[in-house]
């Protein structure tokens, strides 16, 4: 459950983070574009974390920049596409591949009208 | 990924703590949350049943780790396994929501002992495969999951919270954080392809180890022989996609729903329209047996249990553990005239082992190990027909790579290894020891298995040479259950009894044969709707003069337990009766009758719909009446149940019941009576068990009986008439021997130096250091095992007692 601190602290770094990208997206900081490259692959939308989804304009709302990230997490971790992966041959011929966050699965929860109100997990 | 992906996007320090949890594998937590955010949420919180934490984070992190520790006592890995989790918003409505997300950190292929070439592992099995990190330098987790930090939240699920109880059943409005860790952590562990859903494709073109068992029925082909375009159709192909590993098909006999019924093809969610992240890793949602629903359904229901789960990543290549206790001869000579095996898997180094305990104080008598890369399946007790101190155990296993199926025979009060034979199948269900009918000094052991082409096959061999016995073929079947007759033919030899459904009419049959002739002497069709997965052997109370099979299933469609009471003879049945009580049976054994009915009552072994406890059930064999119904006071899950002989004085034979504790994680005997009364309990395993590793000093008498009468103090060897080496091993004679006396060998070196077990001769004779004059010791034998010489080395330690 998240709190009501926990809701503004998230709202603050959506904000922060909204400068940030907005910084990129501006003057193309070579900086952190590096550092976007070496920590994960070139995910579906890429900072579009941050863009509304409904207009695909960036937004300083945060309820929109937050289902935007869920969006996100969802494309990027259900993507089950190898492009852009590489495997990495080891000294002993152990093969690697580093999946970059994708090939991920859930596991969901419905809730459904009933007589005692809803509850969790009745299909 | 998604957590880097977080970490980019939310810019505060990453604060990490480490918690282990330490089973047959060890699981580490690794946190990834910020500051005062999920795990470290500081918000004092109300205490929970069976959760200490006084903090959401805390309670998170428990409830988190208790996951991790069932999961470490069902594997068995020597690299410990990294779980990274964090808390982070996952997509939801007020409806319907993801409540975790979980996957792999990295995949590997062509590594050292890797089952399949060219086919790609997830790390942490990887690992396990190979005893070492594939990747030690690279610090991502081996298994990363996200879990939900919206729900309950407006807009997120709003109706439902989080439950931070422990070995509780999801259902009503509690999402049960230990049942999400349990599922999330099975996706890390392999369950799920790599297959792009897109297109079909295989992940830079190799295999994966999930894809090799998933088929499409009506095609009849398994992902990886297949061609791009027929795996995306396959992906939709709703009830048409089945997985398929022989582990898996061995125990679907028990799903009431869920199977290509009347096969034992367990069906995978494959909806017709495509859930991304969904579809293909998980089972059908109709997956259930004794009214529980498998663990890896892709929704939470209120009862979700891993009831095919292990099958399944067995089926991957991990090394699984299954609990099993057997009921041994009195062999250390102290209170009860029976001690007890419990085969499970112990720690440092995680491995399985066998402990040999006193049935009444429960104590440990000898441990001995097993190979690091097996999983053992079943275990027997095998006459003692060496002239030692004891009987002789005899584990199944089976491992993965190469698909060897071997039983190791061990020693009881030695743990020395005896014998491996090695079968020709491609996966046991169970084994069975049958007394000697071939002539040879030594038991046989039988195991029941299916051969590739779905043929069930029975083979016998003789413990003493190795050599196979018989081999019975069976019909084209899905496997439930075997045993072993006294002959009702006449012959000297004993008969088998299976069951087994047909596949294609979904009946149950059962078959009696003869040991060694292979007539079929009974053959007749148990009742409809009846799914047997395990039997016992009765006394003859009715029907011929042979005597009587108790058959243990479910009904077929309900999922209530059943018992089916057989004459072996005519094959009539005598008592069907169907127990509301909602349990998924475990196991049957047949007691001496207490009630006053001509028949035995049979003991029942399952676990609870209701409370995930363990359920202990005796009834009447002959009227099928329950006489006691048992629950465990604590959340123990079940494994297996042995019947000793009378020990508390009542009319009623006891049992020794065999479970693991969901929150500690400790692997427990129970000694009950078989009318409920608990005599005594003991933990044999986990955390604080009392084998795992052999830490614990031998007494020297324990040394004298268990080492050195057994395997040294032997004409030609080291007995008072041979002296080999100057040294007579003799009860009574050893310890001055031994103990501050000069070898003869190294006479610089006492044979045994109090405190110093690395200047002790006798332990560089036993371990065969270089430094040693002649063989290493016991001549012959291959060595003690490690944890009898890790039992040695403490009594020197401890400053080698005369005690």
């Amino acid at each position: 459950m998240t709190s009501d601190v926990e809701q503004r602290w998230v709202v603050v770094e959506l904000r922060l983070l909204l400068v940030a990208a907005c910084v990129v997206a501006l003057c193309g900081c070579p900086g952190a574009q590096d550092e976007a490259r070496s920590t994960s692959a070139p995910a579906p939308g890429g900072l579009r974390a941050v863009v509304d989804p409904a207009s695909g304009e960036l937004t300083a709302d945060p309820g929109v920049g937050l289902e935007s990230l869920r969006v996100q997490f969802r494309e990027e971790g259900f993507s089950t596409s190898d492009a852009g992966l590489y495997e990495e041959e080891m000294a002993d011929g152990t093969i690697m591949l580093d999946p970059q966050g994708r090939f991920r699965s859930g596991l969901r929860v419905t809730v459904s009208d009933d007589a005692e109100g809803a509850s969790a997990g009745e299909r | 990924m998604i957590r880097s992906t977080l970490r980019r996007l939310l810019p505060v320090p990453l604060v990490v703590v480490v918690a282990t949890s330490a089973g047959a594998a060890t699981f580490v937590l690794e946190i990834d949350d910020p500051p005062n955010q999920g795990f470290n949420d500081p918000s004092s919180r109300a205490k929970v049943a069976g959760n200490p934490g006084t903090t959401l984070g805390e309670q998170r992190v428990f409830a988190f780790e208790a996951a991790l520790q069932e999961w470490g006592n069902r594997l068995v890995s020597r690299v410990d396994v990294r779980v990274k989790a964090g808390w982070g918003p996952l997509e939801c409505t007020n409806n319907d929501g993801l409540v975790g997300m979980a996957g792999v950190g990295r995949y590997f292929r062509n590594f050292p002992g890797a089952p399949k070439p060219k086919t790609w592992y997830p790390w942490a099995l990887a690992n396990a495969l190979s005893g070492a990190d594939r990747a030690p330098a690279v610090q991502d987790g081996h298994i990363e999951i996200t879990l939900n930090d919206d729900l309950g939240s407006g807009g997120c699920l709003s109706s439902l919270k989080w439950d931070y109880r422990v070995g509780v059943p999801a259902g009503g409005r509690n999402v049960s954080l230990f049942v999400v860790t349990l599922h999330e952590v099975a996706h890390g562990l392999g369950f799920g392809t790599l297959v792009d859903t897109s297109n079909g494709s295989k992940a830079m073109g190799f295999n994966d180890a999930y894809m090799l068992h998933l088929e499409d029925h009506s095609l009849g082909k398994t992902w990886d022989k297949m061609t791009n375009a027929q795996r995306l159709a396959s992906l939709t192909d709703d009830g048409d996609l089945h997985f398929i590993g022989p582990s898996a098909l061995l125990h679907s006999t028990s799903l009431a729903g869920g199977r290509n019924d009347p096969g034992s093809h367990v069906l995978v969610h494959a909806p017709s329209q495509l859930d991304d992240g969904i579809s293909v890793n998980h089972l059908d949602l109709s997956l259930s047996s004794g009214n529980l629903d498998d663990l890896m359904e892709p929704r939470l229901g209120p009862r979700l249990d891993p009831i095919l789960t292990d099958h399944i990543l067995q089926d991957l290549g991990w090394p699984v553990s299954h609990p099993t206790v057997r009921t041994l001869e009195d062999i250390d000579g102290a209170g009860a005239p029976n001690d007890a095996a419990v085969l499970l898997v112990g720690q440092d180094p995680p491995r399985h082992e066998v402990q040999v305990i006193d049935a009444t104080s429960l104590e440990p008598i000898t441990v001995f190990g097993l190979a690091a890369d097996v999983s053992a399946l079943d275990m027997g007790v095998v006459t003692n027909y060496r002239n030692t101190a004891a009987s002789e155990i005899a584990v199944l296993t089976w491992r993965t790579k190469g698909r060897l199926v071997r039983v190791f025979v061990h020693d009881a009060s030695s743990g020395n290894r005896i014998r491996i034979l090695s079968f020709q199948a491609s996966y046991p269900k169970s084994m069975v020891v049958v007394p000697s009918y071939t002539g040879s000094s030594a038991d046989e052991i039988a195991i029941f298995t299916v051969l590739a082409s779905g043929a069930i096959k029975v083979i016998v061999k003789d413990v003493q040479s190795g050599a196979t016995v018989t081999n019975q073929t069976y019909p084209s079947a899905i496997a439930g259950a075997f045993g072993v007759l006294p002959s009702i033919g006449g012959s000297a030899a004993p008969d088998f009894v299976v069951a087994y459904v047909d596949p294609t009419t979904g009946t149950a049959m059962m078959e009696v044969r003869d040991a060694t002739s292979g007539a079929t002497l009974t053959s007749s069709a148990l009742p409809m709707d009846f799914l047997p997965t395990d039997l016992a052997v009765l006394e003859n109370f009715g029907g011929t003069a042979a005597g009587e099979v108790a058959f243990l299933g479910v009904k077929r469609g309900k999922g209530q337990p059943q018992v089916v009471v057989v004459d072996a003879g005519s094959g009539a049945v005598l008592r069907t009766k169907t127990y509301s009580d909602r349990f998924h049976p475990r196991g049957i054994e047949a007691i001496a009758d207490y009630a006053g009915t001509p028949a035995q009552e049979l003991v029942i072994l399952g676990r609870r719909a209701s409370n995930l406890r363990t359920r202990l059930l005796v009834i009447d064999a002959s009227s099928g009446a329950a006489l006691t119904t048992t629950t465990v006071a604590q959340k123990e899950n079940p494994h297996d149940l042995a019947v000793i002989p009378n020990l508390a004085g009542s009319a009623a034979d006891d049992v020794l019941l065999l479970t693991t504790n969901v929150a500690e994680g400790d692997v427990k005997v129970f000694a009950k009576d078989a009318r409920g009364q608990t005599l005594g309990s003991r933990v044999v395993g986990g955390d604080d068990g009392g084998g795992g590793g052999g830490a614990n000093a031998f007494t020297f008498t324990q040394i004298q009986s268990q080492v050195f009468t057994a395997t040294c103090a032997l004409a030609g060897c080291h007995n008072a008439g041979s002296q080999r080496a100057g040294l007579n091993l003799s009860a009574g004679a050893s310890f001055g021997e031994l103990v501050g006396v000069a070898s003869s060998q190294r006479p610089a070196l006492n044979r045994v130096q109090p405190n110093q077990p690395d200047n002790s001769y006798l332990i560089k004779k036993l371990r065969g250091d270089s430094d040693i004059q002649g063989s290493r010791m016991p001549s012959g034998a291959g060595g003690l095992s490690q944890t009898t010489m890790d039992r040695i080395i403490a009594w020197i330690n401890e400053g080698a007692p005369n005690n």
